[in-house]
Parts: structure tokens; sequence; C-alpha cells
């Protein structure tokens, strides 16, 4: 499935794309994520539950850099996550493009992800809205950061 | 024939007491010391490779006794069983299908490995601490997608097409160019799950003392999973006995032999402990076999006066991601029904069957024949349609005459007994179908769309003679008289619910005099009964019932050696009356077969070379399928703001020539509408494209509660067959093989003012609502 | 469908449950009739560490009309409002709810007040409550708070209530004129679109109308445009009706499923928002 998303940062672009190339810093604001160890300069892994309601689930994730364009604002993510369970996992590309706007910084999300086991079974009606109130969290966390 | 007091009457079933106050015994209520409990590990993946599984965690678990993988099973100790497939195709491919997965997994849902633990609960937290590592690959779920290829699901084969059958009689393309008209449609005959209550579950244990292996299964088969266990387990097949005790709904879907079933009993081996596991719902869904899964593209040529000439058919199947045991076969049936109930002489056709990465397909309730009965029914429709014919003159038009039967059709199959148009024109008049269809007229001015479907049916079961299956086809049955005079009867079907226990005794109480409550039908359980094939495609009385009567006329014979011997009388002047033997003419003495049982077992008052003990064990190898058929009509409002639908009636004539108890032949009809019409209008298998099963659950997955399913008005003909001595057909499937189409004619009628000529199943609202935004042809407001 | 390893206490009263709340934090989740939460449960995709069971709380349950008002605990069950007389008359909307709602099962154990803690998009009350324009209490450390089911029904599963507090009656006025119609999800049977009305009739119009819908968005809203379009509207005149109900999913995100498209399921909040009326209008 793919989801895109967009949300303003009441900052300017040059205060904002470095922060968006920070993954340790940008991972704080997705909520119930943390890194939990660099295995290099542009791999990571991560530790990610998501929560709706009674609905809880765990993934241990790799978050692997696959770009970020300096010219183009453009930051390219491979995420691979795991359940914790080991019934499924989610594997998605995130490119996010970060343009000047008015003095703001307008951040647009395009993910390709492809979710499979339990989630995919039973969640199928759930993941469009977790997504929007992830990105939607994620970015007034990212205000707040700034 | 002997005087008939219980069969024909509507005697209630035996076995419900049992069963409606709890008492019952299903798999899961068996109870054996030390039981330790299984859970699998399953691939999430629809295809993937395992490049890891790492079970240290979950074996230092302190409740768990042992975990399995694919590997451990084929290397560590040599069971490289590959599960059974029985079909008679010569250019078949036949990948292996490890009870494990080894290597890579090719379905969600695939058992990738067994974690047994000292509870069900323990043993699913300690599946969770199995880590496998896989690796995805890419997953091919579109059969059309997949015949073209790659990916391929197994890369090895080099293709995803599993076999290609063409078959051609007369001449089609002749009679396609004299056609008036030619009607092309493609239907798709959409992915099902069978669901029954009670999910697939086995407790197996070994006794090592005697080197004896016990499952008990949720099977329909249990002599043929024994057979298989011996091939799979490499152990004698007198060392295995397997008990199918009361079975919760099969379907079809418990005609097979499961990965899971020679896991399971090959872990119990191992640990000489019993091993108990019932599968969850959502594993149900996901490694029951599904049911249908093609895809019909047809062509159909015709006369204006609606003669259909010739048909063209290229059926694409889904076998999904491996074959189970009779996974190919299914669609060949579909082509061998193609003709329904009529008579054209050209057809070209060709099956094919796909390898993808979903479940594998196999029988569910109709198996092969509610595909055909679908499209060729729908296609009568589309011609009366086209020609501006009512469809039920098309029919009419078409069907084979009631004096031309026996009748081989072009696809070879000999049709035993029918009469069709007697069985329509009896529907047509208790629903005052001329009536209907003027209120249909009516409403439709008021922009209220009422639907009218038929679906006259026939379909192939009784299966079946031995020649023609992809294994056995023949039955059998024991009786023995006990001393004190009652009867035991052994039968080799294995009823899941079609109520045998009370039919097979009815037949037993007329033909051998005795009360019903004298008769006991044993089933099921390999130690007990002789070897039988098992119940399904409507053969348990069809088949196992004649073999039934084999064994009562032998019981019959050689009591009436016993009871003419005690009156110094000839043999062939002693018979069955009533109930009791006599001599022909003379009421004054009589002896009953109970009577007879008790001299035999005493054994000093036999004629001289009569063996003692009064008991027969028969078999019947039927000469011919049996055909029954009928007519379903159902009327439907779909409504215009919606596209909900609402059923008006539905009517059921069905011809299964007998009827031993025809309240429980009304259950079967019951069942089976209930079932087709929820194939009609609610069910469907979806899987993404990535192989994910979206409708795993019955949260997803329609069902229909009591109050989704119309009341049902039922009525029958009466056409017995010669095929087998009780003149009897199969009932178990013909509902949910009649009543598909007829709910879909309907709905597609109620929408013809607005163009539609056919629209797939399942019928959901949505589509309708889509389709009724056309404006009407008859001009009304909507 | 075997849930993960939890503990399980049961609470005496209300202080109790709270003190357990307090106690177990965010481990803890209450169970009331447990339909919703035990099927998550089951599927491990829920996995709470302890079942606080609040069943047992005495006086949370029963239905009380009076003066115009009706007051009902959280803890009766679906099964107590389908059978009740008065909220037959009072609330007729409710009632049709309570009856459309599961199976008997799931009414003979599950609670108005569980069922309208979980915020499932999909559920029947949020809409029903939201039309009624009831009044939730709310039981916290520092005592009671109230607040209108509006602004209860947050989304997506999520409610306004607090972590450590319970929900405990729920009250409105009486709706004679008032009505709940719903499409069912044929497997499910939670609501593809579900529409409650609450109607004030004078002189054969409407002289005013709450409209909520659910089983569209992330959560049950009120169809403003909808409710001031039907003022003045005959609720028989079928024409106007169908004009006041147009685009009552209107500037709200439609989800979609394997059942129904996001379109599909805003078309049919229309025609199922004209039902309601038109229902809402006859009830005596």
């Amino acid at each position: 499935m793919t989801i895109d998303d967009a949300f303003d940062v009441d900052a300017p672009l040059e205060r904002v794309w470095p922060l968006l190339k920070d993954v340790p810093r940008v991972a704080t604001c997705i909520p119930n994520a943390e890194i939990t160890e660099m295995v290099d300069e542009r791999t990571y892994r991560a530790k990610v539950a998501v929560k709706i309601g009674p609905v809880s689930v765990s993934y241990r994730a790799t978050i692997v850099v696959e770009s970020f364009d300096d010219a183009t604002h453009v930051a390219t993510l491979k995420v691979k996550g795991d359940e914790l369970r080991g019934r499924g996992g989610v594997s998605a590309t995130i490119v996010s493009t970060a343009t000047a706007r008015d003095g703001k910084t307008h951040v647009a999300l395009h993910a390709d992800a492809q979710i499979s086991g339990i989630v995919a079974t039973v969640g199928g009606r759930l993941i469009e809205g977790v997504a929007q109130k992830t990105i939607a969290a994620f970015a007034a966390n990212l205000a707040k950061l700034v | 024939m002997a005087f008939t007091t219980m069969v024909g009457a509507r005697i209630r079933r035996r076995e419900d007491p049992r069963l409606i106050t709890g008492r019952a015994t299903y798999v899961d209520d068996v109870r054996q010391v030390g039981t330790v409990y299984a859970a699998f590990v399953r691939s999430p993946y629809g295809h993937a490779k395992i490049t890891s599984i790492d079970t240290a965690q979950a074996k230092s678990d302190p409740h768990v006794l042992a975990v399995y993988t694919g590997e451990d099973l084929h290397h560590a100790h040599n069971l490289k069983a590959s599960l059974p497939v029985a079909h008679k195709m010569p250019d078949l491919k036949t990948p292996p299908h490890y009870v494990l997965a080894l290597d890579e997994a090719r379905v969600v849902g695939e058992a990738v490995a067994i974690v047994v633990a000292d509870s069900p609960y323990t043993a699913r937290d300690a599946a969770e601490k199995v880590v496998v590592e896989y690796e995805q690959l890419p997953a091919v779920v579109d059969i059309e997608k997949a015949a073209a290829g790659p990916p391929y699901v197994h890369e090895s084969l080099g293709t995803n097409v599993a076999f290609t059958m063409p078959f051609s009689a007369g001449d089609p393309d002749k009679a396609f160019a004299e056609a008036d008209v030619t009607i092309k449609q493609r239907i798709v005959n959409q992915r099902v799950a069978p669901v029954p209550i009670e999910p697939r579950s086995m407790v197996a244990s070994y006794d090592a003392g005697m080197q004896q292996l016990t499952l008990y299964s949720a099977t329909q088969i249990p002599h043929l999973l024994r057979t298989q266990l011996a091939i799979a387990l490499g152990l004698p097949e007198n060392k295995i006995r397997v008990i199918a005790p009361e079975v919760g709904g099969g379907f079809g879907a418990k005609l097979n032999v499961y990965a899971e079933e020679v896991v399971v009993s090959w872990v119990a081996m191992q640990l000489e402990r019993p091993v108990k596991y019932i599968e969850t719902r959502s594993e149900c869904f996901q490694a029951m076999i599904h049911g249908r899964d093609q895809i019909d593209d047809l062509e159909v040529a015709a006369k204006n006066d609606g003669t259909i000439t010739a048909l063209r058919l290229k059926i694409t199947a889904n076998m999904g991601a491996y074959h189970q045991l009779l996974t190919p076969v299914i669609p060949t049936l579909t082509m061998l029904m193609a003709h329904g109930c009529y008579k054209f002489e050209n057809i070209a056709a060709e099956v094919v069957g796909v390898f993808t990465n979903t479940m594998s397909t196999d029988a569910y309730r109709g198996a092969g024949r509610p595909e055909a009965t679908f499209f060729i029914e729908r296609a009568i429709d589309m011609v009366a349609q086209r020609l501006k014919l009512d469809p039920v003159d098309v029919r009419r038009k078409n069907f084979i005459a009631s004096s031309a039967f026996p009748h081989t059709t072009a696809t070879g199959l000999t049709y035993d007994s029918g009469d069709y148009e007697t069985t329509m024109d009896k529907a047509l008049a208790i629903i005052d179908y001329a009536g209907l269809r003027k209120q249909q007229e009516e409403l439709r001015k008021q922009g209220r769309y009422l639907g009218i479907g038929i679906s006259t049916y026939v379909e192939v079961c009784g299966m079946g003679p031995s020649a023609a299956m992809p294994a056995a086809g023949w039955d059998s049955a024991t009786i023995r008289v006990e001393p004190t005079g009652s009867i035991t009867v052994l039968t080799g079907v294995s009823p899941h619910g079609q109520g045998q226990e009370t039919t097979f005794a009815q037949i037993v109480a007329d033909e051998l005099g005795v009360p019903i409550d004298h008769v006991s039908v044993i089933h099921g359980d390999t130690d007990k009964v002789q070897y039988g094939v098992g119940t399904f495609g409507s053969r348990g009385t069809a088949v196992g019932g004649a073999a039934l009567k084999l064994a009562i006329d032998t019981i019959q014979a050689k009591a009436v050696k016993i009871a003419a011997h005690q009156w110094e009388a000839n043999p062939d002047d002693v018979e069955y009356r009533d109930g009791k033997m006599q001599v022909k003419g003379d009421p004054s003495k009589s002896m009953t077969t109970a009577e007879a049982g008790f001299l035999a077992f005493m054994g000093d008052k036999l004629p001289p070379g009569l063996e003692p003990g009064l008991d027969a064990t028969r078999r019947f190898e039927p000469p011919n399928f049996v055909f029954p058929f009928g007519t379903h009509i159902c009327v439907v409002e779909v409504d215009a703001q919606s596209g909900e639908v609402k059923f008006v009636k539905y009517l059921a004539v069905d011809d299964c020539g007998r009827l031993i108890n025809p309240m429980i032949a009304e259950g079967q009809i019951h069942g089976g509408i209930a079932q087709g019409l929820s194939q009609a209008l609610f069910e469907e298998v979806v899987y993404d494209g990535n192989g994910q099963l979206l409708t795993g659950t019955l949260m997803d997955y329609a069902i229909p509660h009591a109050e989704q399913v119309p009341h049902y008005e039922l009525d029958h003909t009466v056409t017995p067959t010669t095929v087998n001595p009780l003149g009897i057909k199969g009932i178990g499937e013909a509902g949910t093989i009649g009543s598909t189409p007829a709910v879909a004619n309907a709905v597609i009628d109620a929408l013809a003012p607005f163009g539609v000529v056919h629209i797939d199943m399942p019928l959901k609202p949505e589509k309708l609502w889509a389709a009724m935004q056309a404006v009407p042809s008859n001009g009304s407001v909507r | 469908m075997i849930p993960a390893a939890f503990d399980y206490v049961r609470a005496s009263s209300v202080d109790d449950a709270l003190r357990l709340l307090a106690e177990h934090g965010d481990d803890a989740k209450l169970l009331a009739g447990g339909h919703s939460l035990i099927p998550m449960m089951k599927l491990r995709l829920a996995a709470p560490a302890v079942l606080i069971d609040i069943a047992g709380i005495p006086q949370l349950d029963g239905i009380a009309a009076s003066g115009g008002r009706v007051t009902i605990g959280a803890l009766t069950k679906h099964a107590a409002l389908a059978a009740s007389d008065d909220l037959r008359k009072h609330a007729p909307a409710l009632w049709d709810a309570a009856n459309d709602l599961g199976d008997p099962q799931v009414r003979n154990r599950g609670t108005i007040g569980g069922a309208s803690a979980h915020g499932d998009p999909s559920a029947d009350y949020p809409a029903v409550l939201q039309a009624l324009d009831a009044t939730f209490t709310l039981a916290g450390k520092g005592g009671t708070r109230e607040i209108r089911a509006a602004e209860f029904f947050l989304g997506m599963f999520e409610t306004a209530l607090g972590a450590n507090e319970l929900l405990t009656r729920i009250a409105f006025d009486a709706a004679p004129n008032s009505a709940y119609v719903k499409f069912h999800h044929p497997a499910s049977h939670y609501a593809v679109v579900g529409a409650a009305v609450v109607l004030t009739l004078s002189g054969g119009t409407i002289a005013a109308a709450r409209v909520a819908i659910t089983g569209i968005g992330d959560a049950a809203f009120r169809a403003g445009g909808v409710e001031s379009a039907l003022q003045g509207v005959n609720p028989n005149d079928a024409v106007a009706v169908k004009a006041a109900t147009a685009g009552a999913a209107r500037g709200v995100q439609a989800r979609a499923d394997t059942f129904a498209s996001a379109s599909y399921r805003a078309a049919m909040a229309d025609v199922f928002a004209a039902r309601a009326v038109a229902k809402a209008a006859s009830a005596r």
C-alpha cells in the first residue's frame, strides 16, 4: 500500500532539513519508537510499538538510510520491521521531501509499505487511520523539537 | 421389496440427542493421560526463503517438550514425507509438498515448525519464541499472471502451470460459424473458505510396547487417512488406528491428508506421549483448503429460437501453492459437467491448473460441479436475455428429454435418469411463475426491482465407479445379528452430519424386521470397521447404503436357510414378508431375523454345511455415478438506493430418487442452499498482491447468520435410478450446486432494466448499487 | 485463539476500580462485558498484563426514566436495553441500536459503557449517543466530571476517557422521535454505515434535528449540515428529506475495506440518514 501525507513545520528549511537527516533525533518524534543501536552511519536498529486503543503491536526494526539529497532536500529511508511475536512484519520505503514555503517548511511524505501477517489480516481497516495518526503525532513532535 | 414402515418416514435423527445436549465426543473432548499440546509456527509471508530458524529460546522454556523444524524432520529424522495427491493425469506437475516447510514457504500459514508443550497456552507462548528469519520472495496471486509467469511458486518447475487438459467433441467451429448469436462471457467463480464450526482437530498417541499409533482426527476419510499415514510414516498399516469421532462439519475440507496430521502423529511417536492439536479459527482460514477459484471463459453458440448448439470453454483453475489430496481433479469435474441438463453436442474445452502463492484449493461442497452449473445456468439466462426469450423457454428448448435416459453427454458421462421438465414445471406451478413476472413488471414501474432467478441443475455424485475415480470408489458394509437379536451395522462411510446412523437403521429395520432401536450404526474407527472409502461426493447412502443393501440380501438369504431348515421346508419356498420369514402362502409359521440369529449363534440346529453366525460383509462397486437434479427458483428485491438484496422467496424442487428420510434430505438441502447462496452474495477469500490473506477472521469473512438466509420452501419429485439397488441418488451437495446460480440469476434479473448482463460474485451491494446508477430502460424513477 | 498470560482482579466498587487502575497503570485494562477486548486478546493484538473486572460493581447497572430524562448505568447490558419498554418509548434510537447489535451472546454480556469506552469507529452507540446529545459521567480520583457525547468520541479507539477514569453513567433527555438504522457488515455485523436521528417535530415539519453517523470515518460524527437542512422539512416528503440528507458525510474522510469503498460508504450515509429521518418521524 502507499501512504501519502504532508505537514508543515513552523521553521525555515535550513533548520528543518538537518534535523530530518538526524535519524536518532527524528526517531524521538515517532510515538513509541526508540533507536536501540547504531550499526553504522546509515544503519540503525530500533524498537517500535504501534498502539491503538487496546491493540499494541511491537516490532524490531532496521532503518537504512538510502539517500539524503541536500540539493533537493529529499530523504529516502528503508525500514524493515519484524513483529516481536513472529507473526509478520513491515517493509517500507519512506521518501520525505522538504520544501521551503513562506519561511516555513512543507514536508511531504510518500511511503510504499508492505504489511504482512496478523496486522494485514485483521488490521486492514485500521492501517490507514493509524498511519495518519502517527504522521500527525510525528509532525507535532517535530515542530516541538524545532 | 420389504414392507415399509421406516423408509420414507420423517423420523428424527438418532444422532441429535447427544449432539444438542453436549454429550457428543469431538476430538477436543478426547482426554488421554499425559497429553501434551502442539502449536505450529507458520509463515506470515506469501512467498519467502527461510534463511534461519532459531529454536533455542523456545527449547529452553521449561514448559516445552520439543521443537521440530522442517530441517529436523528431513535430515535428522529422515521423515521425507511429501503429502499425497490422488489423480490419474499423466502430465501433472507434482512438486514436493513437505509436511513442514523446508528452505522456502510458499503460502501464508504454511507450517514452518512445531512446538510441543504442557498446555495449549504454553505451546502458543513458546511458538512465539521461535525466531524465523525470512527473506521475502516475489509472490504471485493472480491466476493469469501466474500462468504467464515468472515469478514461479516452485522455481524448479520453471512454470506455474500444473497441467493443461484439452477436450473437444462434435464440431464446435462449424456450430459457431452457423450460429445466429454467440455470447462471450468471462465468469469468475471466486475463492471461498469452507469454515466448518469445528476446525481441524487431532490427537495422536503411540503405544511403544504395541508399536501402535492411534490418531483421532476430524476427518471424513479415516481409512484413506490411515493408508496415507502408513506411507508417510513408513509404518505397517495394521499398526495404525484412525478414529473420526464426532466431526463438526467437513464440507469436503476434511476429505484430505493434512501436513499437521502427519507431523502430530510423528511427534507422538518421538515423545511417546499423546499430542493434541486443535487449530485456531485464524489458522483454519489460512491452512484449511479453500474451494472454487476458477476463471471460466465461455462462449455459447445459439439459434434464434434459443437452441444452444455449442460451447467453448476455458477453465483456469487456481491450485494454490501445492496440491492437496484432490486439488487438480476438482476443475476436471467442472469440465465434465459443462453440459448441465442440456443436450448440445459440440464442445471445445480446456482446463488449466495454475500454482499461486495461496492456500490449496480442493473439494468444497459440490467440488467442481457448482462451477459448471453456475456458468451454464448463467449462460442460459444470457441467451434468453439476448434473444428476448423467457429463460424458462430456453431451458425447456434445450433440456435432455425424459425419454432420452440413460443419456451420454459429449463429455462422456452417462446420465442415469432424469426428468428435468417435470421438476421445473412443478416449481413454476408452486411459485406461480407467470404471476411473479407480472408482479415484477408492475413493481418496475414503481422503481422497485424484483428479480426472478431459475436454476435447473443436474450434478454428478455417488462417487463413484473405481475406474473413474482417482482412488477406489466402492464402499463397504457389515451387518452382524448379535445373539440377543440386536443388529450392528459397520459402515465404511464416515458420516459427519449426514444422518446415516438414522437412515441406515431405517433401512435395516424395515428389511430385517427389527425395531429401529435395536440397530446400532458404527462408523469412523479403522479398528472397528472394515475398510471403507469415506463420506464425500454425496456417496454415503448412494454407495455405502448400497453396500448395506447387499449385506442385507446376504443376511436374508442365510436367515431363510436357517428358517427353512427348522420347518423342513425348501429354502426357495421361504420368503421375507413384513419383516418376518414365512413359508410362501402360509402365515401360520414365522421366524424373525433375531430368532434366526439366535439359532445361528447356538449352532446346533443349522442345516448341514451352513456356518454358524449370522453376519455379512459386502462391498458395492458402483457401475456408474448418479445424477440428481432439480429446479431452484429464487426471488429477490434489490434496493435501488443501496444495492441491498432482500430475499422474497426461495423454492427448491429436488429429485434425488427415492427418499429414505425426507426430513434428513431436507436438512441437507437447507444447509446446501445456505452455503450456495452465501457464495452468491457474501463469501470471498481475498489475498492481496503479496499473498497476504485479508479475509482471515469471521469479522471480515461472511458466513450467513440465520437472519441472512430466506425461508426455504421445498418440494420434490422422485425419479429413481438403477445404478444402485436402493434407487437413490445423493443429496448432500445438490443444494449448494442448485442455489448459487438461482440467486445470481435472480439478482442479475432484477438489474436487467439497467442493461446488466453479468456481475461476478459475490454480489455485494456496492457492485449492484454501482450498476444501478445507470438510467433504467423502463424510464421509471429510482 | 489463545491469549497471552494475564492477571485478573475484581473491582468491588468504583473507588476500588480506580485504585486498581492507579496501581497497575498502563498494563491494566478494564473488563466489563469483554466482547470487544477479549477477541483482541485472543488474537494477541492486545496483551494487557492485568484485567480489572468491573462487571460486578453494584449500582452501575440499570435504566431510569423520569422527568423527561433517561439515565443508564454504564454496566447495563445490551440485552437489558433491548428489552426496555422505557427505552422503546423515550429513546427508540437507542432501543433500535441495542436490538440490532451483535448477537445474543454479545447482547447478554456486552455493556453500553464498555462498548462506548472502546471507541470502535464502526460501533452503533457512538452515533446514537451523539444524536441523543448524551452526557457521560466519568469517575476519577478527584471525583466525577461530565462530558457531552460529541466531545467524548475523539477518533479510532480513542475517547476522552482518561487512563485513570471510569465511565459510570450515561444520561440524556427523552427523545421519542428518534431512530437508528444500520447497514450491517455481512460478517462482523458492525455498521458499514449507521445513522441516528433525533427529531423535534412541530406541526408536521421538523423544528430541529440531530443527526449522527457511524461507520464512515475514524469516529462517529454529527452531520451538522444535514441537521440544519432538515429544519422546516416535512419528514414524510421523501424528496425533500433526500435533498436535506445529501452529503451527510461531507468533510469526513471515509474509510474503505474489502466490503465497501470509501465513496460507497459516503453515499450510503445519505441513504441511511434519510431512512433514519423517516423512521424517527413515525416513531411514537
